[in-house]
């Protein structure tokens, strides 16, 4: 089946050698890049790419509900086991995020900071300001855990392992299939510590539900299948809580960006609320 | 059409030449502004070199002694006839051998101190290599700081002549003043430092962006990419990797201690040698490479792409100076 794809060439190359190796490892639950006629990965027609991928009758898996959440535990956690160890062959490029979520949350936090003191202050600066203190603490909370020695020393171990991670967790992640749950594309994974892969999912499931008895239910459906430290546990409580939308928010308001700021605000509050784990 | 893919374009992939390196290519797949090939001798890296010949041979040789004491450099498949390079079609051809292993990562602090350890010793193995007078900037940095404050004024003569101001010449308006009074400040300090007197020099890679640098699947650190490379003091070098690795990390000063301490493990620098990396840093670089690459059309992009890389850049400002105070007072 021939199928548009919006990524570029290398991506494509790695997704191959990646299915190559957790087909190895026994995970299959993905759909399978092929080989065209031409025995190549993908073609270029109008300036689009197009793979050839199998055909698998499906709908997306909507990761909306307690179920779909362990449903989707399941296939994360086989995904991490059988993508562990993962070394693309020369030549081919990996998509490497280790330390880039936290530099992006050191970044957010030194504009809100900047936003604090400004004199003359915008209506939107206005409307968060009675909330400005408690975002403030839960965000240097977060980066506390971040600056440890302990968390240094689990991203080494992270590296050392080589964990892959799908890093995309969204309604486009995956299809229900007679089969079961297939992912339906690999293209964004890379090397990353897999707490920020169940931190992500977490906070999708407690955004659906707005239930935050979410993080403990994925913790232990996942655990079922590969064990977690308990420093991974604190890890994962500071993903979930870092209060990501706000903070982009403030940083895309002193870009000058042209958005309803205001209206935004209110939802990103909203749903960092949600998300706080940690009681601060 | 991006501009890697329009540069791609223009090689010239045919086996004749890949005869030449006695290569048999299966398969080449673009990656950046070289192609990845897969052949009968191991995957292999084909780059078009668009710099002199002389230029070439220079970094082929140095490169050569440098592998001695820090193998972990690019290293070039010669030719049936013994050359590092092949001229085809009028054009110049270097195929490298690949290196297994992932693009540093300078988010990562781990990745920055095992980065900063790996220059420290790529310095200590690049010391005697032979001077050669085209790439050297050894006593040259006054001279050359001087030239760009001239630069800037110019440009900013250039902008405030045109009737019609482009975005770009608003923003650099804005801004031009401030930054020439930093590269003054930046020369009068290198003034009062002994970089006159350093007669020590080593090779400089100069272009320590994160995908010049591989960590290893062997666990070693990689140096690729040597095209932009100089003749200079180490600290030169190592101002080049600190401004890169602040722009990925907020500019904080962690930044700053992770890599000159774990430089210092290797290869401990003298009081001179940091006063001139702080005249080095000083220096606004990135509003004046921006600047130049607009007012002298150095690159293809279109007006947008430079406006907003000349606003991102000129909002760094107060980030730079925060963190170089830090430094002031912790390493100076």
């Amino acid at each position: 089946m021939l199928r548009e794809v919006d990524c570029k060439e290398w991506q494509i190359v790695f997704a191959r050698t990646l299915q190559e190796y957790l087909y190895k490892n026994g995970f299959k639950n993905l759909i399978e890049i092929r080989y065209n006629k031409e025995g190549k990965l993908y073609t270029i027609k109008n300036k689009k790419l197009y793979i050839d991928t199998e055909k698998v009758e499906g709908r997306p898996f909507e990761i909306d509900g307690e179920k779909s959440i362990k449903e989707f535990c399941k296939v994360l956690s086989e995904f991490h086991g059988a993508s562990e160890g993962f070394v693309p062959p020369p030549g081919i490029k990996i998509n490497v995020r280790w330390g880039k979520l936290t530099e992006r949350y050191k970044r957010y936090l030194k504009d809100f900071e900047r936003i604090k003191d400004s004199e003359n202050k915008t209506s939107f600066e206005a409307a968060l300001e009675p909330y400005w203190e408690e975002i403030y603490k839960r965000a240097k909370e977060v980066m506390k855990t971040f600056r440890s020695i302990q968390y240094l020393s689990a991203l080494e171990e992270s590296m050392k392992k080589r964990e892959v991670c799908l890093n995309t967790i969204s309604k486009n992640t995956a299809i229900k299939t007679k089969r079961g749950i297939y992912l339906f594309e690999i293209f964004d994974s890379g090397y990353n510590m897999i707490e920020e892969d169940i931190a992500k999912l977490i906070k999708r499931g407690i955004q659906k539900t707005g239930k935050k008895e979410i993080f403990d239910i994925v913790l232990s459906e996942y655990e079922k299948y590969r064990a977690l430290n308990s420093n991974s546990i604190e890890y994962i409580k500071a993903y979930v809580s870092f209060p990501y939308n706000t903070l982009k928010l403030v940083s895309k308001y002193l870009k000058g960006k042209e958005i309803d700021y205001e209206k935004k605000l209110e939802k990103a509050l909203l749903r960092d609320n949600q998300c706080n784990l940690l009681g601060v | 059409m991006p501009k890697d893919k329009k540069f791609l374009a223009d090689f010239f992939l045919d086996d004749r030449m890949f005869d030449e390196f006695n290569l048999k290519v299966n398969e080449a797949h673009p990656v950046r502004s070289v192609f990845v090939l897969t052949t009968n001798q191991g995957i292999k890296i084909l780059k078009k070199v668009k710099y002199p010949l002389e230029d070439l041979e220079f970094i082929y040789n140095s490169l050569n002694k440098i592998r001695k004491n820090y193998p972990y450099v690019i290293n070039f498949r010669l030719t049936k006839e013994g050359k590092p390079y092949l001229i085809y079609n009028d054009e110049v051809y270097v195929v490298l051998d690949c290196v297994e292993g992932r693009e540093a990562l300078y988010q990562n602090p781990l990745d920055l101190k095992n980065v900063a350890m790996a220059l420290a010793k790529f310095h200590e193995a690049s010391k005697d290599i032979g001077y050669y007078d085209k790439k050297s900037l050894v006593g040259k940095m006054v001279e050359r700081l001087l030239n760009r404050i001239k630069d800037l004024e110019k440009f900013k003569e250039i902008a405030s002549m045109h009737y019609y101001k482009t975005e770009f010449d608003k923003v650099f308006l804005e801004n031009v003043d401030i930054n020439i009074e930093k590269s003054k400040e930046a020369v009068d300090y290198l003034k009062g430092t002994q970089d006159r007197h350093i007669k020590d020099y080593v090779f400089c890679h100069h272009d320590l962006a994160h995908h010049n640098v591989l960590m290893g699947n062997d666990d070693n650190v990689y140096f690729l990419d040597f095209d932009l490379c100089i003749l200079d003091t180490r600290v030169h070098d190592l101002a080049n990797f600190i401004n890169k690795a602040l722009k990925d990390n907020a500019f904080t000063i962690e930044t700053i201690n992770i890599i000159l301490d774990n430089y210092n493990k290797i290869s401990k620098l003298t009081k001179e040698e940091i006063n001139i990396l702080y005249a080095y840093l000083l220096f606004p670089k990135d509003f004046y490479d921006i600047s130049r690459d607009y007012y002298l059309r150095t690159k293809q992009w279109d007006e947008d792409e430079y406006v907003e890389k000349l606003i991102r850049k000129a909002a760094y400002k107060d980030d730079k100076d925060r963190v170089l105070k830090s430094f002031k007072k912790i390493w100076l």
